[in-house]
């Protein structure tokens, strides 16, 4: 063995010491993992792992897409004005997913999430046809097109608080892929996002960032302690433009 | 106890996965940052480097020592083909839970962005490299395999590993202009010598 290549290369190619994972990252990822085995061992013992690999993305989508129709079918069953009527009754498949968005007397527009959210899209179509310039997506995924300029990006916090209260604790803070200076977790099971269109500043639009993968509301177990800092919306003001915001 | 450990990773047991990924995955995700510079890409690839261990779990060897080198094996070639995996494992991955975001402390901030620019130097020299050299410095210098285990993980004769190296070396130290060489010896030197001392305990 020639050690000297070693010491030579470590030397020319000098890395930083080993890091260690966020607090509770770990063991999130080692969760998931092994929800993934279990899923992969029970339900399809008998097939070959390749012939698993190649169902598995089919009978998931088949899955996600029920979800899907569960929550436009939810968001268009319930009457406007009507957020009484957003309390679903309390079966699994209000668990799957689902949301609404209702217009309150005041003109703020309330998001309410009964389940996990798996189509931002829907949800963005429905806040736009509310009256909301908006872009929804998962967190990590915003859309490239929407802007933030630098000034908003200090102001935003206090702005998008304004913007989107009721019901949201707001943690200052920043976010590594957007620069957005706010992030938003609600305070308790079933809240929601509340938006008041007439209180956005002239052009410019919000855009909402939901986590990924976690059931919202009470129909779902709520995914953390409520101190621990986790995001699970993020909300930030920015410029409205037919390619961001729809408008 | 490693006997018993690999049969039961060959029948797929989802504990014995679960002890995997408590023993190495730190490893793996240090590896895979080294290799990616940034960090969420390195959780990415360590989640995906343990779907991959467990679609192949069936070529794992029922004798042996560790598992490491052939985990770390599964993380260079993530990291080579990072797409293929993302694709194959789509569907699991859009359950992984997001990172979550907390607030930056200003030391830890920038003892981040330290790292980042470091590792943005390594990148640039490791271009000249090819994928097959680039993988056993990964494998031999940043996590401490010795010649036989990263021709283990990596499935090539021990002799490759030797001339890859070696090779690795000259085209770096032909690379490398000899101010830029003394800068970056003098911040590295910290980290080399603790890396050396992890050297000489293998």
């Amino acid at each position: 063995m020639n050690d000297s290549d070693i010491s030579d290369l470590a030397r020319m190619l000098p890395v930083p010491g080993a890091r260690d994972f966020q607090a509770g990252r770990q063991q999130t990822l080692k969760e998931h993992l092994m929800t993934e085995y279990r899923t992969a061992g029970d339900h399809r013992a008998g097939l070959s792992p390749v012939r698993r690999a190649r169902l598995r993305p089919r009978i998931l989508g088949a899955a996600a897409a029920a979800a899907a129709a569960v929550a436009v079918a939810v968001a268009v069953a319930l009457p406007a004005s009507h957020p009484s009527a957003s309390q679903p009754a309390s079966g699994p498949a209000a668990h799957l997913a689902a949301w609404t968005v209702t217009r309150q007397a005041d003109g703020t527009i309330h998001v309410s999430f009964f389940g996990e959210l798996r189509d931002p899209a829907a949800l963005q179509r429905a806040l736009r046809a509310d009256g909301v310039p908006a872009s929804v997506t998962f967190i990590g995924q915003q859309n490239p097109a929407c802007r933030i300029d630098a000034v908003q990006q200090r102001l935003s916090d206090s702005r998008a608080r304004a913007l989107a209260r009721a019901y949201i604790r707001s943690h200052p803070g920043s976010h590594p892929n957007t620069g957005n200076g706010t992030w938003l977790a609600p305070d308790r099971p079933g809240d929601a996002l509340a938006i008041r269109p007439a209180a956005l500043p002239s052009g410019d639009g919000l855009q909402i960032a939901v986590m990924r993968g976690i059931p919202l509301g009470p129909a779902g177990p709520w995914p953390y302690p409520k101190d621990s800092g986790h995001a699970v919306f993020e909300v930030g003001l920015v410029k409205a433009s037919p390619r961001c915001t729809g408008s | 106890m490693e006997q018993s450990l690999r049969a039961r990773i060959r029948d797929g047991d989802p504990d014995a996965f679960g002890m995997l990924f408590d023993e190495h995955s730190r490893a793996v995700c240090n590896l895979a940052f080294r290799l990616t510079g940034d960090w969420p890409s390195a959780e990415e690839v360590t989640s995906l480097t343990f779907l991959e261990a467990w679609r192949l779990r069936a070529r794992v060897e029922l004798t042996g020592d560790s598992l490491r080198p052939w985990l770390m094996g599964i993380a260079v070639n993530v990291c080579r083909n990072m797409s293929r995996a993302a694709r194959r494992h789509h569907a699991a991955m859009a359950r992984l839970p997001q990172a979550p975001v907390v607030p930056d402390f200003a030391d830890e901030l920038a003892e981040r962005i330290d790292d980042t620019a470091k590792l943005a130097k390594v990148r640039v020299a490791l271009r000249t490299l090819s994928p097959g050299e680039r993988d056993v410095v990964a494998l031999c210098v940043w996590s401490g395999l010795d010649y036989a285990a990263a021709a283990q993980a990596l499935g090539i004769p021990v002799g490759t590993v030797r001339s890859r190296l070696s090779r690795a070396r000259s085209k770096l130290r032909k690379g490398i202009r000899e101010p830029e060489a003394a800068s970056e010896q003098v911040e590295g030197s910290r980290e080399n010598a603790a890396r050396q001392v992890q050297g000489r305990i293998r």
